[in-house]
C-alpha cells in the first residue's frame, strides 16, 4: 500500500492536481473568515459591472459587488456541498453494497434497487427529487446523495464477493475468527480502497452537476455566493460584462480538473487490472 | 440460446426495470418525508378553502394508503394520465411529446459529433499507448470531463456569435432551432419534427441551412460530455484487443498495422462503445436540460428547467420518467440489435 501511494510523486500531473485542490480547498475554508460578509449584502449601484482592475480584480457584478471576493466565497459552499454529497454516497454505498455481499437474503433486493437507481440518469432523477423536495441547497444536496451512491453500493459488493473467496479467509476462519471480527477487521478495510479511489472524480463531478443545477434554477439566490447561480446571474450580460460568467466558470473548471488528475491517477493506482 | 428467448427474456426484464423506475419515481412524488404530495398539484400562493383542498386531495386519492396510491398512479400513467403542466398549460405527456423531436434532433447530433470524434482519438491512443499522442488525447479528454458544460455552452456564444460578429467574421446563431425570419416566410410542413429530416423531405434547403447552423453550438457543446466517456472506453477496449493471441496471428502473417486494426481488432474493440451508447444518451438526456437552457432550444429539457423555476414537480417528475423510460428502451434496442450481428453476447 505504502509503495501505491508513493507512486503520487512518479506522477507530477497527480501532484499538481493535488496541491491545485488544496490551494482552491483552503480558499474556501479561509474566505468567509477574511472577506466581511458586508460585500455580499452591500449593494454600490454606481459602481454596476466594472471591468476587472487593480481595485476589483474580477470586475464588479451587476449589483456593484465585487467579483473577486463573491467567488472567493462561492469556494466554501460548493466544496463543502460536493464533499459531503460524495462522504454521504460513499458512506450509503458502501454499507449496502457490504451487506449485500456478506447477507444472502438481502443481495437480490439490495442489488436490484440499484439497478434501477442506475437505469434512470442521475442529473434528470436529482432535479426531480429537488423540485419535489423545494428549491434550496441543502435539498440539492439530499437529492444529489441520493441518485450517487448505487455506483458505491455496486463496487463495494463486488469486492466484498471476491475477497470472501480469497485463500486468507479460509485460513482465518480455521484459525477461528468469528464472522463480526473478519469483517470488520479484515474484509472490509480491505475492500475499501478500489471503492474510496474513484471519491475524487466523483467530488468533481459532484460539483459540477451541482453547479450545474444551481444554474438551470436550484441556486441559493443573490445574496448567497455559488458558482452556477453567479455564471447564471452573469449571463444576462454577456456581451456587456463577459468577466461575471468568465471568472466563477474558471473557478468550476479549475476545481474540477485537480479532482480529475487526482481521480485519474487514484484510478490508476488502485484498478485491480491495470495493478498485474 | 435461441435469438427468440433471449428477446423474450430481455422484454420481461424491461417489464421489470421499468416497474421499478415507476416505484422510485412514485416514492419521490408521494413519499418524500415531510412533504405533502398535494402541494405539487397546487399553484403556490392560490388561495384554496380547507374543503376545496381536502376534496382535491380526495379526487387525487391521496387519503388512500400508499400502496393502492400506486396503483392508481401506474393504471393513470398506462392510460396516458401524467398529470396536468402548469408550466406548459397541458397535460404533461402532451408537453414532453411536443417538444421531443428538437430534444432528440440535439441529442442524436451530439452522439454523432462524439463519436466521429472520440473512436479515432481512442484508436489512436490506444495505438500510441504511453507515447505524446496518448498522452495528448488523455489531457484532452480530462480538460473536456472538467469543463462546465453550461459555462462552455455560453462561452461558444460570446466566442461564435459575439466577438466574430464584432470582427466582421461569419456567426453561428447562438439561440433557439432556427432563423425567424425563414421559419415565418418559408416554413415547413412539420412530418418527423426533426427539422433536418422534414426539410430535406420538403427540399426546402434553405430550411434546412438554417437548422443545421442552430445546431452547431449546442450539439457540439452537449457532446462534450460524452466525448470524453468515448475516447476512454475505446482506448481501454483497443488495448484489450490488441493482446489477443488471434492480433498476435494477424501480426506474425506479416499484415500491415492499418489491416489489422481497422479489420480484425476494430470490429470486437468497438462492442464496448456502443453497448454503452444507452448510457451515454441518458447522460446526454441529462445535459440536454442545461444545454437547452443556454441555448434556449425549445426541447423537453429546457421545458423542465422552466418547470423548476415555476415549482411544477408534477412536470418535473413526469420529465425524469420519461427520459428513464427512453434510456431502458433504447438500452434495450442496442442489445437486441447486438445480440442479432453477434451471437456471443445471447448467454
Amino acid at each position: 500500500m505504502l509503495g501505491q501511494l508513493a507512486s503520487i510523486r512518479r506522477s507530477t500531473v497527480a501532484t499538481t492536481g493535488a496541491a491545485l485542490f488544496v490551494a482552491i480547498f483552503v480558499t474556501g475554508a479561509v474566505a468567509p473568515l477574511v472577506i466581511p460578509a458586508s460585500v455580499v449584502r452591500d449593494v454600490a449601484f454606481g459602481a454596476r459591472l466594472l471591468p476587472p482592475s487593480a481595485r476589483h480584480w474580477f470586475g464588479t457584478d451587476d449589483f456593484g459587488r465585487d467579483l473577486f471576493s463573491l467567488v472567493m466565497l462561492a469556494a466554501n459552499l460548493d466544496l463543502r456541498v460536493a464533499l459531503s454529497v460524495v462522504l454521504g454516497a460513499l458512506l450509503v454505498g458502501t454499507v449496502l453494497g457490504a451487506v449485500a455481499g456478506l447477507v444472502n437474503r438481502l443481495d437480490e433486493p439490495i442489488m436490484r434497487a440499484t439497478d434501477v437507481f442506475l437505469s434512470i440518469p442521475s442529473l434528470v432523477l436529482a432535479m426531480a427529487i429537488a423540485s419535489v423536495l423545494g428549491r434550496s441547497v441543502q435539498n440539492l444536496a439530499i437529492a444529489l446523495v441520493f441518485v450517487s451512491w448505487p455506483i458505491y453500493c455496486r463496487l463495494m459488493r463486488g469486492q466484498v464477493l471476491s475477497e470472501k473467496q480469497k485463500p486468507y479467509v479460509k485460513s482465518l476462519r480455521t484459525l477461528g475468527v468469528g464472522p463480526a471480527r473478519m469483517i470488520f477487521l479484515h474484509v472490509v478495510p480491505n475492500t475499501l480502497f478500489p471503492v474510496i479511489a474513484r471519491a475524487p472524480a466523483d467530488v468533481g463531478l459532484i460539483l459540477i452537476t451541482m453547479a450545474a443545477l444551481s444554474y438551470i434554477g436550484f441556486g441559493p439566490g443573490p445574496y448567497v455566493p455559488e458558482w452556477g447561480s453567479l455564471v447564471a446571474a452573469g449571463q444576462t450580460y454577456i456581451f456587456q460584462a463577459p468577466w461575471l460568467v468568465v471568472f466563477p466558470g474558471v473557478a468550476i473548471f479549475l476545481t474540477s480538473l485537480s479532482l480529475n488528475l487526482v481521480g485519474d491517477w487514484a484510478r490508476d493506482v488502485f484498478d485491480p487490472r491495470l495493478r498485474s | 440460446m435461441g435469438l427468440l428467448s433471449y428477446v423474450a427474456r430481455r422484454l420481461a426484464l424491461l417489464g421489470l426495470v421499468l416497474l421499478g423506475v415507476s416505484m422510485v419515481v412514485f416514492f419521490v412524488l408521494r413519499g418524500m418525508p415531510g412533504v405533502d404530495p398535494l402541494a405539487a398539484y397546487i399553484a403556490p400562493g392560490l388561495p384554496m378553502s380547507a374543503d376545496a383542498l381536502a376534496s382535491l386531495r380526495r379526487q387525487l386519492h391521496l387519503d388512500e394508503p400508499l400502496p393502492l396510491q400506486y396503483v392508481y398512479y401506474v393504471a393513470n400513467l398506462l392510460k396516458g394520465d401524467w398529470g396536468y403542466s402548469r408550466t406548459a398549460a397541458q397535460p404533461v405527456l402532451d408537453a414532453l411529446l411536443a417538444r421531443l423531436p428538437a430534444t432528440v434532433e440535439l441529442a442524436v447530433a451530439a452522439v454523432l459529433l462524439s463519436t466521429a470524434l472520440g473512436i479515432p482519438a481512442g484508436i489512436v491512443a490506444a495505438l500510441r499507448k504511453d507515447r505524446a499522442a496518448d498522452v495528448a488525447v488523455r489531457v484532452v479528454s480530462i480538460t473536456g470531463i472538467s469543463f462546465p458544460v453550461f459555462w462552455l455552452g455560453i462561452i461558444l456564444q460570446l466566442v461564435f456569435f459575439y466577438y466574430m460578429g464584432q470582427l466582421g467574421l461569419p456567426t453561428l446563431p447562438s439561440r433557439g432551432r432556427i432563423g425567424d425570419t425563414i421559419a415565418l416566410i418559408d416554413p415547413i410542413t412539420p412530418m418527423t419534427g426533426l427539422y433536418l429530416v422534414d426539410s430535406l423531405l420538403t427540399g426546402k434547403l434553405a430550411f434546412f441551412g438554417s437548422a443545421l447552423r442552430h445546431l452547431v453550438l449546442p450539439s457540439f457543446a452537449l457532446s462534450l460530455i460524452s466525448l470524453a466517456a468515448v475516447v476512454r472506453i475505446m482506448r481501454a477496449s483497443m488495448l484489450e484487443v490488441l493482446r489477443q493471441d488471434y492480433i498476435l496471428l494477424a501480426r506474425s502473417k506479416g499484415l500491415p498495422t492499418r489491416t489489422i486494426v481497422m479489420r480484425h481488432a476494430l470490429r470486437n474493440a468497438i462492442t464496448p462503445v456502443l453497448t454503452t451508447a444507452g448510457t451515454t444518451l441518458g447522460i446526454l438526456l441529462g445535459g440536454a436540460v442545461v444545454v437547452e437552457t443556454v441555448f434556449s432550444w425549445p426541447g423537453m429539457g429546457n421545458l423542465a428547467a422552466q418547470g423548476i423555476l415555476n415549482n411544477d414537480s408534477i412536470l418535473v417528475v413526469g420529465f425524469t420518467l420519461f427520459v428513464a423510460t427512453m434510456m431502458v428502451v433504447v438500452n434495450l434496442v442496442v442489445d437486441l440489435l447486438y445480440a442479432v450481428v453477434d451471437p456471443r453476447v445471447r448467454y
